[in-house]
């Protein structure tokens, strides 16, 4: 039977389309190709997808899901025809929890409208790409989409802790806090961010948001040349600010917005920088005459501060018109988004200037300096001679010199069809032939998005410099063998290593560091304080490897605020068993070239390889840190007023319920708290108004607490056998704390480790105990869903989220996708006959850090 | 510089770069999500019409996706690279039009009744007839049996009781006829030109004495002349022909030395300003245009202009919430943002709550509401609940076409909300005011109390 027949008797006949003109309507997006597909269908719901899935599946057809199509690199053109799946009718916003500071949503949903239904909570999903009023969230993750606060929120994968997806089989399957298989397991949920939807169809996704800022400024520095304005930028970041924004334009952007916005910049400014700070409102005022020093001393002629919120406004009506208000100077443009590190902003654009001035082209820069993303619009007429040459060749040297400076052809718009061929530039065959078999694996026919990202081999372009290990050394690579680097698991027992040359790259003004996976944590930790930085990870003394501590998914006990490890990965190498190296990442703030294997290694356990090198984000200290540590005699009390506390807005960052011997000897609540000192003081003020502290109180300052972090080390030492551990979302935790408080105080013999900030449990005792007292599920975790679950799953509105505890001596059942990736590892050159032999490094590792 | 061998048509079109930005804004995309229903959908569709010769009969769907689009111009508001979408579309359905001559529809409503406001008056007329002997409801369902189904769905969207026109009730004598206005203003008063479109006569009389009313309060003499349709129902179908010689007969009409021209109708007054647009620009006819247009005055900015408020305004106990709805010819067509809200706020007692998207399109669109009754009424639906949201128990907006279809809406839900004018509100007040806090501003403090100019 045709498909389309059988889609029209499945769907009905309002959702499947073949007609030619809507055949039209859907063979563009908001990049210059366009390519019809054979049908449309628009779906309503996840068996909708899985139906369309199966049916091409069986027949081949190739399927591109598409959401509001304003990609800006071919993502959503059919450039292969078949199926249009069009999500913009699957556009519910399923659930939101303040609390837990989560929303559920379907893939259609609009980031504006996600963003209006979140404001009444005080809640924003950080990811603002410019197209926010009708960019879809499907479409979000699926090009893992940056914005304008990208600088200091990050890109949309730091704010997916879960999907729902269909297969390409039609298979559904969830990862992530989604799933009940295995959110207690590696996460998967990453690989599929930037996917560009090759891998799967996204049809439901939980994301995680923050509390919008107290209070921000907004400040307009303009300079006499566009490097100064660049420098600038590399300065504001040594200096250990992160602004919100830090978006740079020159002045071809400029005189186009400001002919249309009359807004009056300096007419003979070169650049101008728009910076902006959040947070509380005692904290700004001083980062922001920082900024202006810092301006001052790279020659800014003039620094206007918005004194309103109509001036506010103003100003950033100017940048986000600059698009448009460019069809003033030539009527196309071509606009791409090359990344580097942000203390090479001011080399790129002054190279990008000069492709302009060789090639004959009009080049309008904009950036967002602050995360090292370029913007330049190439200006032309389409009827030009030989426009398409000289832009073709203007591009290719605009990503050469991307690449030569260690950034990446895409930071936030995708590969797509624009880039592809330039794939080869910045990955090696084998990089190139990693992800192939990712793809693969989950799509082994082929039929999800064919024709994007990987180029032919017509297509494909080189470069003579290729990124190496230690970074862009020029003409290392090639073979992608493991290219001279000694191997260090093999190299330890060789001859002593004295670590000296585990630092390979430490960059300052990008606040980034790249070092060797066996770098231990300490060292890391060290060379970060030479800067006044730090990794979010433990404070104390750390001996384990970074590598460790990726491959086991070590977050410290800061997560609250500052999450795990894994949004600290700007980029990693490692070596498959074969000896493969491959890369990915680098130092840039940005990438979305190619898959994402930062998330891939992450928690793998060595199941893939090996990580050979890491490149870190690192964050500025805070210039005061507080522990208030307090004794409560119940669980219930204690939970209580870590209610109250996460209700009232604290700078929190770390909110832990710990208990020796079990419940009988009083729980103890770790409050921490870290800022600008007059604001930790402030907020100690209010926690201790807040809290009574029952059975006593100590308040720490920075002096006590690396001993306080480093007695629990010790303590938790003691108990060396995990019983149970649970993850999930802080809501349904708390709901599943309060139903079995009693439980918890009567435990006994037992180390309780409640996270309420990340959020997860750990029950750890001196030996291993067959009953618990709690209400755990009696039956392998995924085969049903056990009483605790039950429990748990009542705080969630749609039943879809939830809180999962289980016990430690039953392993957690893998999940399709996991299957999958298992796969994965095995089709991988020289996996499979080490497949059963035991390793003593794969074995899941203790969890490094314990508090 | 490079040489542009692009006609103007595909010179506006290639503007679109298809950033898609307009899915925001637009009513239709709104409601369906399809790409078909969207200004960029419906560029890409002129652009491979332009490109591939003007083969417009080969499918059906084009005309619907010509026809669908509601001309609010919110796109065109929003769009970054400024694509003027609504006139592309004018220009578009004006070769259509060329092309495949009129629809029944098109002959019937727009060439046969719209012409003249007194054929809109028998109908009227008609209908009260049908609605005293109570069967309205029966010759619609026997209408919808016919080729003339449409005229079921005018069945329901008009008022249930149908009042009886402007121009009946006014006292004889007060129309000028021809190219002369009698009438000559007392007391030397400004000269003020009321421009009673057929919508305000027929269906929304009230609105049209209130505006009288408040004009005449405020201390101005009015001249009402028999004006034909404005011709904007014609102008925004792509019958070009016929909106012109209308617009003609309306030029000539409102060539007198008046010292404004208003409205209530937004429609009617964003066509009078708009009538430039109708001829080509070498036309003589634009020099009389260019006189004309800043006269033009919408009636609220027009009223607010001269009003004069207290410095305090009276606390009133009883606040009833207003809700208010932007005609897109006032919002976009006009730039009328403020100054409705301003009058009603103005008034004592009322109590403005703004709605959500008050700006964008109700679905009425002339008579798109009987072309595309499944579409307008799911656009419409959407305005109902952010009305709803308000809890308002009035809803004011400046236009007939709006008022009807807004009306029918609140029928069709069974919700208490009174669909007026913001000058019936501000009549009202008047009315009922000896002292009044609202003032005309050209007596001073003094409030003259003058009829316009007919009743002397």
């Amino acid at each position: 039977m045709k498909i389309e027949t059988e889609l029209t008797r499945l769907l009905g006949k309002d959702k499947v389309f073949t007609t030619l003109p809507m055949r039209e309507m859907y063979a563009y997006d908001s990049s210059p190709f366009i390519c019809k597909p054979d049908i449309v269908v628009f779906v309503t719901s996840t068996r909708e997808v899985s139906c369309v899935m199966k049916l091409a599946c069986q027949q081949g057809v190739p399927v591109m899901t598409r959401g509001a199509g304003t990609c800006l690199s071919g993502g959503a053109v059919p450039i292969k025809a078949g199926i249009s799946l069009v999500m913009t009718r699957m556009n519910a916003i399923l659930e939101i929890d303040p609390f837990s500071r989560t929303a559920l949503v379907e893939p259609g949903v609009v980031n504006l409208s996600l963003q209006k239904a979140l404001a009444p909570h005080g809640l924003i999903f950080p990811p603002d790409p410019a197209s926010q009023k009708v960019a879809t969230i499907g479409g979000n993750v699926a090009e893992c989409a940056g914005g304008i606060q990208g600088a200091r929120y990050g890109v949309t994968k730091n704010y997916v802790l879960g999907l729902e997806l269909v297969l390409a089989d039609g298979t559904v399957t969830t990862t992530g806090l989604l799933s009940e298989k295995e959110t207690l397991g590696p996460d998967m949920t990453g690989i599929f961010n930037g996917s560009e939807g090759s891998l799967a169809v996204i049809t439901k996704i939980l994301v995680s948001c923050l509390p919008k800022a107290q209070s921000m400024r907004t400040a307009l520095a303009s300079f006499s040349s566009l490097t100064d304005a660049a420098r600038a930028v590399s300065a504001i970041i040594k200096r250990g600010i992160i602004p919100t924004a830090l978006e740079l334009m020159d002045q071809t952007m400029l005189r186009a917005v400001d002919d249309f916005t009359k807004i009056g910049f300096p007419k003979d400014a070169k650049a101008v920088l728009l910076m902006e700070v959040d947070g509380y409102e005692m904290d700004l005022d001083p980062q922001l005459a920082l900024m202006r020093e810092i301006c001052t001393t790279h020659q800014a002629k003039d620094i206007k501060l918005a004194v309103n919120l109509t001036e506010r406004e103003n100003l950033w009506k100017a940048r986000r018109s600059g698009n448009g208000a460019l069809g003033r100077v030539r009527p196309a443009y071509l606009v791409h988004d090359v990344t580097v590190p942000r203390h090479q902003v001011a080399p790129l654009l002054t190279r990008i200037q000069e492709i302009g001035r060789d090639q004959g082209i009009i080049i309008a820069q904009m950036a967002h300096a602050g995360d090292g993303n370029a913007h330049p619009h190439l200006l032309y007429y389409p009827d030009e001679p030989n426009i398409q040459q000289r832009l073709h060749e203007a591009t290719e040297q605009i990503f050469k010199a991307a690449l030569e400076l260690g950034g990446t052809i895409s930071g936030e718009h995708g590969i797509g069809l624009e880039k592809k061929a330039f794939m080869g530039m910045q990955f090696s065959p084998v990089d190139l032939g990693f992800m192939e078999q990712i793809k693969k694996v989950f799509d082994p026919f082929g039929i999800l998005n064919p024709g994007k990202i990987f180029p032919t081999k017509q297509e494909v372009k080189t470069l003579g410099l290729v990124r190496g290990p230690g970074g862009v050394k020029g003409g290392v690579k090639g073979s992608g063998k493991n290219p001279g680097k000694p191997d260090f698991d093999k190299s330890d027992s060789d001859k002593p290593d004295d670590g000296s040359d585990q630092i390979l790259e430490f960059i300052p003004d990008n606040l980034s560091l790249k070092v060797r996976g066996d770098t231990p944590l300490w060292k890391v930790q060290q060379t970060a304080a030479t800067i006044n930085a730090f990794l979010p990870l433990c404070s104390h003394q750390g001996n384990e490897t970074m590598a460790s501590l990726v491959e086991t998914g070590a977050r410290g006990n800061q997560a609250l605020a500052l999450g795990s490890l894994k949004e600290y990965i700007y980029g990693l190498e490692f070596t498959t068993r074969a000896g493969d190296w491959i890369s990915t990442g680098g130092h840039t703030a940005k990438n979305v070239a190619g898959y994402d294997f930062t998330r891939l290694l992450w928690e793998s356990k060595g199941v893939f390889g090996r990580v050979q090198t890491l490149t870190l984000k690192l964050l500025p200290c805070p210039e005061s840190r507080c522990l208030i540590v307090e004794t409560f005699s119940s669980l219930a009390t204690c939970l209580a007023y870590a209610k109250a506390l996460f209700s009232a807005d604290l700078c929190l960052c770390t909110l832990k319920v710990v208990s020796r011997h079990g419940g009988q000897q009083g729980w103890q609540m770790i409050t921490g708290l870290a800022g600008s000192a007059s604001l930790v003081k402030m907020h100690t003020g209010r926690v201790l108004a807040i809290t009574p502290g029952e059975l006593g109180r100590k308040v720490m300052d920075m002096t006590d607490l690396k001993s306080f972090w480093e007695s629990q080390v010790r303590d938790r030492a003691m108990y060396p056998f995990p019983l149970a551990r649970g993850a999930g979302l802080r809501m349904p935790l708390f709901n599943f704390l309060a139903q079995n408080a009693e439980g918890f105080d009567r435990l006994e013999n037992a180390r309780i480790e409640i996270d309420l900030g990340w959020p997860e449990v750990n029950i750890l005792a001196k030996e291993m105990q067959t009953s618990l007292g709690l209400e755990m599920p009696d039956k392998p975790a995924g085969s049903d869903r056990g009483s605790a679950r039950e429990v748990a799953r009542s705080g969630s509105a749609s039943g879809l989220t939830g809180f999962y505890m289980q016990r430690s001596d039953k392993p957690p059942e893998k999940s399709l996708v996991h299957d999958k990736l298992a796969s994965l590892a095995q089709l991988l050159p020289g996996e499979k006959k080490e497949e059963n032999k035991s390793e003593p490094d794969r074995q899941p590792r203790r969890h490094p850090c314990p508090v | 510089m490079s040489g542009m061998k692009q006609t103007p048509l595909q010179e506006m079109i290639s503007k679109c770069n298809r950033c898609g930005f307009c899915q925001d804004v637009c009513p239709t995309y709104a409601v369906t999500g399809n790409e078909f229903d969207v200004a960029r959908g419906r560029i890409r569709m002129m652009r491979i019409l332009e490109e591939n010769g003007d083969d417009l009969t080969a499918e059906k769907a084009i005309l619907t996706q010509v026809d669908q689009c509601l001309l609010c111009g919110a796109c065109v508001e929003n769009c970054p690279s400024n694509v003027p979408t609504d006139t592309l579309l004018r220009l578009c359905r004006e070769k259509i039009l060329k092309k495949k001559g009129f629809s029944l529809f098109h002959s019937l409503v727009y060439r046969g009744v719209l012409t003249q406001q007194e054929r809109l008056e028998k109908i009227s007329a008609l209908i009260r007839i049908l609605d005293k002997a109570k069967i309205r409801s029966h010759v619609a369902t026997i209408a919808s049996a016919t080729a003339f189904s449409f005229l079921s769905r005018v069945a329901t969207y008009l008022p249930e009781t149908l009042e009886i026109p402007v121009r009946k009730r006014l006292p004889r004598g007060i129309f000028s006829r021809g190219t002369s206005p009698r009438g000559i203003s007392p007391g030397g008063q400004a000269r003020i030109c009321y421009f009673m479109g057929c919508g305000t006569n027929v269906f929304t009389p009230g609105a049209g004495l209130a505006t009288l009313n408040c004009l005449e309060k405020l201390g101005f003499s009015v001249d009402v002349p028999q004006v034909s349709c404005c011709g904007g129902p014609h102008f925004s179908s792509g019958d070009i022909q016929k909106a012109r010689s209308l617009a003609r007969q309306n030029i000539a009409l409102l060539s007198q030395p008046y010292e404004a021209i208003v409205s209530d109708c937004a429609t009617c007054t964003h066509t009078l300003h708009d009538y430039g647009a109708f001829f080509p620009k070498n036309d003589p006819i634009q020099k009389t245009l260019a006189g004309l247009k800043e006269k033009i005055i919408d009636i609220n900015t027009f009223i607010l202009g001269n009003l004069k408020k207290d410095g305090k305004g009276s606390m009133v106990a009883t606040k009833q919430i207003v809700t208010y709805h932007d005609p897109c010819h006032a919002v976009r067509g006009m730039g009328v943002r403020s100054a409705p809200r301003q009058i009603i706020e103005a008034i004592p007692g009322m109590c403005l709550v703004e709605m959500e998207g008050a700006d964008s399109c109700c679905g009425g669109a002339g008579s798109y509401s009987f072309r595309h009754p499944e579409m307008s009424q799911k656009i419409l639906n959407q305005k109902m609940e952010a009305i709803e949201k308000t809890r308002a128990s009035i809803l004011a907006t400046s236009c007939p076409s709006c008022t009807l279809q807004l009306g029918s809406g609140l029928r069709a839900k069974n919700l208490d909300i009174r669909v007026v004018h913001p000058m019936e509100l501000l009549a009202g007040y008047l009315e009922n005011t000896k002292k009044n806090k609202i003032h005309g501003k050209n007596q001073g403090d003094k409030i003259r109390w003058t009829r316009w100019h007919g009743k002397d």
